[in-house]
């Protein structure tokens, strides 16, 4: 099933001589449950395009639809939500709130929504991810690795169509960057969840079952992992 | 509770310090709306007591015979009557002259009320109470112990009373006796109403209900016999015309209207700030789905949470301080004003100010909310940079060579800041403009009233004088020998024109002349110190400026030859009839005559009775200046020698007691008014904090890198003075250029409506320098104090910790 389809996606930044294409008429498309990696130079136009896909920033022109619906006609307000619902994100950074413990940050898009919280679905999250004992901590009582582990079980608690990852290991050591690839690699395969990953890390994309290349903005490549 | 909540109650008591500033900003705005409301409203009590001591309690007086009563008792609106009933009226012939003596009863409680001047409320019957008005110069004469014959009964004078109010409804000359509660035929009801609501139109119907028709008056309808308490009325508003109560409203909206702006100011900045400061929180949430509208009411919960008690600490602030001014007023007020300041919060001000605060807080937090509302995920999560480069027309490179390296980031620091200082750069001009035009305000004050000018050290004025002048000696020797006094100068004179000096016209130097005698004491003492020959009239070479009324001069360089003296006659015409020669000068009046625009001539007795016998053959008068430590003592003993020789006129004036008046109305509206600047200072200095130290928090990571590429201690606090300065610099500047313009309009409306009524040259006021360097001062001080305080647990945190970790 199509999950994610986009179509001749263009993203300009200013104006005139300064006129910037990051994105130059993209389309693709995403199968439920695959994983793809988006691999390409630093200012290919990566970032930019996992953004949209997130609903977080928005393309000058094209479409995106998510589960068949068009994500740019929603308003302000249903596009939070869409963001909320359907997508999870992870990013280099790991942008937790600072005063949230572990546990209160993983079930924030869920808080949001005023959903109840599927209590085996977080324990079984937070043992999937290795933070049985670290549950109570706040972002800077944790390393890198951890952080960035809290970051996925956020992204992932509310059973997103989309887990979309920007360079989620970028920021970490090789050891710990492993295992948050076996983790996205299990979350895919575990919960036949969907992920778009961005990394310039040729290596770590093989661990997708599909690589798209970009550059200048421009697909240039989309290729099958073999297994 | 939603995890937006949570995190705001959670990052506010990660930042007490901020959280308390932005509480105690709105405490103080609420303090300084809700105490103009107690002042104005406490001033308004005053009014209704002082009034209400004046002209009484009730609200409507009804003239009426005793059939009267069983209408007024039925009658729902009304609280209470008292009555005071006619007794017998009675008409005195003396000398040629009809008085009318009415002689009423009262009810007991009413009795029982009446202020005495000397003497008691009569007991028994047969005993009556006098005005005031019946005693000492009345012809009538009486005085407690005398009795007095009224339709075959006689009664004795047990008490003399002060002025009362239903005098004026009872017509004159009113006596009271002890009755036995019965009415008679006239009968005066004073009605006090449940609710002065609407009293002119309650009283229309109670006089309907009377069986009285209405006549149409000047203030609409009119009902003979039923009278408004009208002063009483005015004070609610409910006279007939244009209330003050209306007024003292608009004034009250008005002032309210500045302060809220400059509250709004404040409290808005302490929000907005709070909002930049989470600005990525904001975008991690929105990417993380919480939509705008969940964004905006976690800034107004914050607004909540801060607000509440906020408000609950600013109305127990304002009770506090309302307990403090108070007392304070009737500290200063007790010894000269005879009413005691009570404190007063009427409903309608209270709900107005307590709506007008909430109105404040929700209006701060509302652009800053909305702002928080469009924060876009992206922007948080890039981190972008709020520095942007512009082209500059001016280049500061002198900022570097003057101040060093430290100068120039200090200096570019606040041109990077400038929106975030913004607003508290206008809550400080804001303080130093008021500041100065309170100033000027009381300036203006001193220079319109007698405080201004140059009083001589006398603080007790009199005259008198008598057809008897052996009764004037004598009453001049007793003033003399009085024991209380420290210099005394009596004096007689006469007042003529000034005809010609030295036989021209054009040497006049002043339009009059005063020729006086002094007591021989005072007399000997300016010949003893000048060495003049006794007997020769000698010039005091000091007169007040017509031009300028605080400046004195010496109008004659040499001592004139002759002084042509004149009086104006029945018809106008001039007529000169002595010329004073063989004249002395002495440079001084050696502080014992006051100062006047016409010129003093010390004459002997004889000089002066010769031209005194010209006009005024059987009239002897006196006036005196006295220099006393206790001028009240003086007054009352001056007064004592009065009643006991019964001079034909008689007057003294105590300018002590004015002056001490003048001086303590003047300090009180000097507290409240400074109170009022001094309490907006204080919620700019909570901006002033928040500001600051929000700016030092966030450049947290920016001044650890500075410190590891080598700032030292020393440098690190030079950068801070350095931009506290500048900053205070910033403010000040503003500040100083619209006060100035204040100044200029000032000066401008003096000049234009002020002084065509008086002198042109007399009211100038002072450039008020002082002002203006008391508040730079302060301004410097406060934001140094506040940067240092910020960056107090800064200047000690490790470096590294600093620079690797996320600032909330």
């Amino acid at each position: 099933m199509e999950i994610l389809k986009v179509e001749h996606l263009c993203k300009n930044y200013g104006k005139g001589e300064a006129l910037v294409k990051a994105l130059d008429d993209v389309s693709f498309s995403v199968e439920d449950g695959e994983f793809v990696a988006i691999v390409g130079a630093s200012g290919s136009g990566k970032s930019t395009l996992l953004h949209i896909l997130g609903g977080v920033d928005r393309p000058t022109s094209g479409k995106v639809y998510v589960k068949g619906k068009d994500v740019y006609q929603l308003n302000e307000r249903d596009l939070a939500v869409f963001r909320r619902r359907e997508v999870g994100l992870v990013y280099q950074f790991y942008n937790l709130i600072p005063i949230l413990n572990v546990k209160e940050n993983m079930t924030l898009p869920i808080e949001l929504d005023k959903k109840k919280i599927d209590q085996a679905y977080l324990q079984e999250l937070i043992t999937t991810l290795g933070l049985e004992n670290r549950v109570d901590h706040l972002p800077n009582e944790l390393s890198g690795g951890q952080q960035q582990r809290v970051s996925i079980g956020r992204a992932l608690m509310n059973r997103p169509s989309l887990l979309l990852a920007d360079e989620p290991t970028g920021n970490l050591d090789s050891k710990a960057s492993r295992e948050i690839m076996e983790l996205l690699k299990l979350s895919n395969e575990k919960y036949h969840q969907t992920i778009i990953m961005i990394t310039h890390d040729h290596e770590l994309a093989l661990t997708a079952s599909r690589i798209i290349t970009i550059e200048d903005g421009r697909i240039i490549d989309d290729s099958k992992v073999s297994a | 509770m939603n995890p937006l909540n949570t995190v705001t109650i959670r990052y506010l008591q990660h930042n007490k310090k901020r959280m308390l500033a932005t509480i105690l900003g709105i405490a103080l705005s609420t303090l300084l709306i809700l105490s103009m409301a107690l002042f104005i409203s406490s001033y308004q009590k005053n009014d209704e007591q002082e009034t209400m001591a004046k002209y009484g309690t009730f609200h409507i007086v009804v003239e009426n015979d005793k059939e009267a009563w069983n209408i007024l008792k039925k009658e729902e609106k009304i609280a209470s009557i008292e009555t005071i009933s006619l007794l017998t009226e009675t008409w005195l012939n003396i000398s040629d002259q009809t008085y009318s003596l009415r002689l009423f009863t009262m009810n007991e409680d009413m009795l029982e009320n009446i202020p005495l001047k000397y003497g008691r409320l009569p007991q028994n019957e047969g005993e009556i109470v006098i005005p005031s008005s019946f005693t000492s110069y009345s012809t009538l004469n009486l005085e407690t112990g005398d009795t007095i014959d009224l339709q075959d009964q006689t009664y004795t004078v047990v008490g003399v009373s002060e002025p009362q109010y239903y005098e004026s409804y009872l017509g004159e000359n009113v006596m009271i006796t002890k009755g036995d509660n019965t009415l008679t035929d006239v009968n005066y009801y004073f009605v006090t109403l449940k609710s002065v609501s609407h009293a002119l139109e309650q009283l229309g119907v109670i006089a309907t209900d009377l069986g009285i028709v209405p006549t149409h008056g000047w203030g609409g309808s009119e009902y003979e016999g039923v009278t408004p308490n009208i002063h009483l009325l005015n004070v609610y508003g409910e006279g007939y015309y244009s209330s003050p109560d209306d007024m003292r409203m608009g004034v009250y909206l008005f002032l309210l209207t500045i302060l809220a702006v400059a509250c709004i100011l404040v409290i808005y900045n302490a929000f907005a700030i709070s909002v930049t400061e989470r600005k990525k929180l904001y975008g991690i949430f929105a990417s993380v789905g919480a939509t705008p509208g969940q964004i905006i009411r976690s800034v107004f919960f914050e607004a909540l949470v801060t607000g509440i008690p906020g408000m609950i600490l600013g109305i127990l602030l304002t009770i506090l301080m309302g307990m403090i001014v108070i007392k304070l007023f009737n500290m200063i007020g007790a010894p000269v004003f005879s009413t005691t300041f009570k404190l007063a919060l009427y409903p309608s001000y209270y709900y107005i100010s307590l709506l007008y605060i909430v109105g404040i807080i929700i209006l701060s937090a509302w652009l800053p909310a909305m702002r928080a509302g469009k924060i876009s995920p992206i922007d948080a999560i890039r981190s972008k940079d709020d520095v942007k480069r512009k082209r500059r027309w001016f280049h500061f490179g002198i900022i570097k060579r003057l101040f060093g390296i430290e100068g120039d980031i200090a200096f570019k620091n606040l041109r990077r800041n400038k929106k975030k200082y913004r607003v508290t750069t206008i809550a400080i001009s804001l303080s130093i403009i008021l500041l100065v035009v309170g100033n000027i305000f009381f300036a203006f004050i001193e220079e319109t009233t007698y405080l201004g000018m140059n009083l001589p050290e006398m603080n007790v004025n009199l005259s008198f004088g008598d057809s008897d002048p052996d009764k004037v000696r004598a009453i001049e020797t007793e003033i003399l020998n009085l024991s209380s006094i420290d210099k005394a100068v009596i004096y007689s004179g006469k007042t003529n024109y000034i005809g010609a000096i030295d036989g021209d016209e054009k040497k006049n130097v002043a339009s009059f002349a005063n020729l006086i005698t002094l007591d021989s004491k005072s007399y000997q003492e300016y010949l003893d110190y000048y060495h003049i020959e006794r007997g020769r009239p000698f010039i005091i070479n000091k007169v007040v400026d017509e031009a300028d009324a605080k400046i004195e001069i010496s109008p004659f360089t040499e001592v004139p030859q002759s002084i042509l003296l004149c009086t104006r006659g029945e018809n106008n015409e001039r007529d000169c009839y002595k010329t004073l020669d063989n004249l002395e000068m002495v440079p001084d009046s050696l502080g014992l005559l006051p100062s006047t625009t016409a010129l003093t001539i010390v004459v002997d007795e004889n000089t002066l009775e010769e031209i005194q016998n010209l006009y005024e053959k059987n009239m002897s008068v006196r006036s005196a200046v006295i220099v006393a430590k206790d001028p009240f003592t003086i007054e009352e003993e001056i007064n004592r020698i009065f009643r006991q020789y019964e001079p034909s006129n008689a007057f003294v004036e105590n300018y002590a007691l004015q002056i001490e008046m003048m001086k303590r109305t003047i300090l009180l509206i000097e507290i409240v008014v400074y109170g009022l600047i001094g309490l907006l200072t204080l919620v700019a200095l909570t901006s002033v904090f928040t500001t600051v130290y929000t700016g030092i928090l966030l450049r947290r990571k920016e001044f650890a890198m500075l410190r590891s590429i080598g700032l030292t201690k020393k440098g690190f606090n030079k950068m801070l003075s350095l931009e506290s300065f500048f900053f205070g610099m910033k403010s000040f500047l503003y500040g100083f250029v619209i006060s100035n313009f204040f100044i200029l309009i000032i000066n401008w409306w003096i000049k234009e409506m002020y002084n065509p009524f008086r002198d042109s040259k007399l009211i100038h006021l002072h450039y008020p320098y002082q002002t203006f360097l008391i508040g730079f001062l302060g301004i410097f001080l406060l934001t140094l104090v506040t940067m240092h305080y910020a960056t107090k647990q800064m200047k000690q945190e490790n470096i590294i910790d600093a620079l690797t970790e996320d600032t909330f």
